[in-house]
């Protein structure tokens, strides 16, 4: 994850996990504060009900309160006391219920509805603390936790018929790597110009494909620290500065993203997760060094990659077009960049520890396609894209990831009320398979450094995604899995979410990875298995 | 002339042929049951071509804590009684501010719908789910918001008196639903009902809506306050329905992916 301010190291080393405790619990506490007031108000509520029921038991309404069920609001037209004389109100209704809503109009004031003021304003958020340790023995990293940290978020909008602003930006404690971290998520204007056209430019998130969890023809930029810690699912999408150009015509669409500086994802870069490293032959976390070319060890993490320079032909295209027949959805995407991973070298290529190469982004264009449709009591869906790797297209280059054939095909369905099922296959064929691993790069060396650490030539994946509802919505029992057969490896997320009352609610789960071999997707990622608590209070 | 008295003439015949003489029933009164409830369900979830309306609920479990939804609708018929287009756009609670749903209703096969998700930038599709379950965490059913297809159940006018008719309506299919049947009493002027009552096998009544106000909005009487009871856990959610306009003249192009991610405030406003 690359600082959004703070560019200093700082407090890189060390063990946290007491100062990320002393957080959490402030946050633990406040938050328990804030729920046991909310307790409190809500007990008075139940007691104001059960006053209503009591009067409601004493015997049939009166007529006063049949009156106020009729009584015409200023907004009615001429026949609505007619009406109302015909229209015998329910008795068992408790009448103070309904002012409720009197007052809840004049809470709501301009946030929201019927407005006469040219422009809208919101307000919002939410307060939230998550810890979550390790639960695995780890050698290669020094905190016993992946997150420790309280968040801030602010949400504004300001919306106009034809135009609106948004904000959208967190600031967070985060006890891991003991640092204050601001985070703007949006800060975008949105324009309407007439029915076919529009455009949002600023930092925004942005999100398209079929898949759930897997995405094929999305190079947008992903955060996936924060995937695997137990932060809300929509951090797994990370902003970019970027214009977003729509155009409507009858039923077609066309999308047009340009980001003119490149956006990378937010990948595992061995500060606070800890993933496998080829070049080192070995997981690597915040703890791992090198030995450099004068004998000394360095430490190895962050993986500090050299970014394309900051000019315009390096930005980033995206683009959508995308519309329906009948039910059946139908998308083409393109895409002109890099890999949003640095998979590339440069700078010396004689493998470590005697020199460190330097990680780098490779060029990149993608093409795919995608359907959508209801099939059976439940939607279908088929998604392809072609990696054009196109500075390494012969396979040859070892410094240089090859081009790839990415497939999904996935079906959901509700199984039982409220309990949805989704599954899901994905497929990842490297092309020019044999360049990679026989000896026909420059000087007969193969085509990778490493070729005992390579994906197979096809990697498999399938996920599962069980969801059940209950209790009024309020409580969410979700299971998403990731288990590749030819890798071995799985990722499984099991996750509770209840609503304890209305503004709070508490997340409990767990991100899972288990994987035979070291060097696979999921399997690097073992020793970061952690479990993870978060409460949230909104406003 | 000459075809205002034939128009007359059968009109007059069928005033003659509908007033049945064995019944008490008022001149103008219907004795079918699937018109009386064809015309409720044009009345309630037809009104003019295309509406705006904003739908606060109050959620009260039985356990009496309470909960609030608060959501801005706009609807466009494209056939009277048949397909309909909606967008949602949900302003509370503050955790789904800005969640939106379009759903295209079908009467013949099962509803497309859409859902987006703000943070992630996401536009889901949905897959079809089971009409009778809870709405967003209310005590209402999909069901009750969208409508319910008249061709579902076959309907029995059981009783009809000065101001209401009373059905019964008993399902086809057992297949997905929770009540053996239910009776629902419809106002003889407005054509909207006032009671439902859901009866489950034991013959006990486990479920009610009720019609706590009506107003006439742009000369169409439009239900907008709502009680639906759990009469078995005693919760019940309360629905308030304001900001109503009919016929906007709202384009069916709205009703796309686009206004998920920007709602369009011309309408919604």
């Amino acid at each position: 994850m690359k600082p959004t301010i703070c560019t200093t190291k700082q407090c890189r080393s060390g063990v946290p996990s007491l100062r990320c405790l002393a957080v959490a619990a402030l946050v633990f506490a406040a938050l328990a504060f804030a729920s046991g007031a909310f307790a409190q108000d809500a007990d008075g509520a139940q007691a104001g009900t059960e006053e209503g029921a009591a009067e409601a038991d004493a015997g049939p309404s009166t007529s006063a309160e049949g009156e106020a069920y009729a009584e015409p609001r200023a907004e009615e037209t001429e026949t609505a006391e007619e009406l109302a004389g015909d229209f015998e109100p329910s008795e068992e209704s408790p009448g103070d219920d309904w002012e409720d809503f009197d007052e809840w109009e004049e809470e709501a004031g301009g946030s929201a509805g019927p407005s006469d003021k040219a422009w809208g304003f919101q307000l919002g958020g939410f307060v939230e603390g998550l810890v979550a340790p390790r639960v695995v023995r780890s050698s290669a990293s020094a905190s016993e936790f992946v997150a420790g940290e309280a968040r801030f978020r602010l949400n504004l909008d300001a919306t106009h018929e034809i135009a609106s602003a948004r904000f959208r930006g967190d600031v967070y404690a985060d006890a891991v790597d003991s640092r204050i971290w601001f985070d703007i998520r949006d800060a975008s204007i949105f324009v309407r110009g007439g029915d076919w056209f529009s455009m949002r430019f600023g930092r925004q998130v942005l999100t398209w494909g079929t898949g759930d969890f897997l995405f094929l023809n999305d190079l947008f930029p992903k955060d996936f620290n924060s995937f695997f810690i137990g932060r809300a699912d929509e951090y797994l999408k990370a902003p970019s500065n970027s214009i977003q150009t729509t155009f409507m015509m009858k039923k077609v669409g066309l999308d047009l993203i340009w980001t003119p500086i490149f956006e990378p994802d937010r990948f595992i870069d061995g500060e606070r997760l800890s993933f496998f490293n080829p070049l080192l032959g070995e997981i690597q976390g915040d703890r791992t060094t090198f030995v450099d070319a004068e004998g000394n060890p360095q430490p190895a993490s962050p993986i500090e990659p050299q970014f394309p320079d900051k000019r315009l032909r390096n930005g980033t295209i995206h683009g959508r077009l995308y519309g329906s027949a009948g039910p059946v959805e139908l998308a083409a995407y393109g895409y002109a960049g890099f890999w949003p991973q640095p998979t590339a070298l440069t700078g010396p290529l004689a493998p470590p520890p005697a020199d460190a190469p330097n990680l780098s982004y490779a060029r990149l264009a993608v093409y795919g396609a995608s359907v959508r449709a209801p099939l059976g009591g439940g939607l279908i869906n088929v998604e392809g894209a072609f990696y054009d790797s196109f500075d390494d297209r012969a396979g040859t280059d070892p410094t240089k990831p090859n081009s790839q054939f990415r497939g999904l095909a996935g079906y959901e369905r509700e199984l039982f009320p409220k309990f949805q099922m989704g599954l899901q296959y994905y497929l990842e064929y490297t092309l020019k398979y044999d360049e990679l691993t026989a000896a026909s790069g420059p000087g007969g060396t193969p085509g990778s450094y490493w070729p005992e650490y390579l994906p197979n030539r096809f990697r498999h994946l399938i996920t599962l995604r069980l969801t059940q509802l209950l209790v009024m919505d309020n409580l969410e029992l979700s299971l998403f899995t990731f288990f590749s057969p030819d890798e071995l490896d799985t990722y499984i997320r099991p996750r509770v979410t209840y609503k304890i009352i209305e503004p709070l609610a508490i997340v409990v789960g767990a991100n899972l990875m288990f994987g035979r071999y070291d060097y696979t997707f999921f399997g690097q990622l073992k020793e970061n298995t952690n479990v993870y608590v978060r409460l949230r209070y909104s406003f | 002339m000459k075809t205002v008295t034939k128009t007359s003439l059968v009109a007059l015949a069928a005033a003659i042929l509908l007033s049945s003489p064995s019944a008490p029933v008022q001149a103008g009164d219907l004795s079918d049951a699937s018109q009386i409830v064809n015309r409720t369900n044009v009345a309630q979830y037809y009104a003019a071509n295309d509406g705006r309306a904003l739908v606060r609920m109050k959620i009260v479990d039985d356990k009496g804590r309470s909960q609030r939804r608060q959501f801005a609708v706009l609807r466009r018929d494209l056939k009277d009684g048949g397909d309909q287009n909606y967008l949602v756009v949900f302003d509370q609670p503050a955790d789904v501010r800005n969640t939106a749903f379009l759903v295209k209703k079908h009467t013949n096969k099962d509803d497309d719908r859409w859902l987006y998700l703000p943070g992630l930038d996401l536009v889901k599709r949905i897959a079809a789910s089971d009409e009778r379950t809870s709405f967003v965490g209310t005590h209402f059913f999909y069901e009750d918001i969208s409508g319910r297809h008249p061709s579902e159940d076959t309907h029995k006018l059981v009783e009809t008196t000065d101001t209401e008719y009373v059905v019964k309506s008993t399902p086809k299919s057992s297949k997905g639903v929770e009540f053996a049947h239910y009776t629902v009493r419809i106002n003889k002027k407005t054509f909207l009902p006032t009671t439902i009552e859901y009866v489950n096998a034991q013959g006990k009544v486990y479920r009610r809506i009720e019609t706590v106000k009506v107003d006439t909005i742009q000369g169409k009487p439009t239900i907008t306050r709502l009680k639906v009871s759990d009469l078995q856990s005693g919760g019940y959610t309360l629905s308030d329905v304001s900001n109503v306009q009919y016929d906007l003249g709202i384009p069916d192009d709205i009703f796309v992916e686009g206004s998920l991610r920007n709602p369009p405030q011309k309408w919604l406003r």
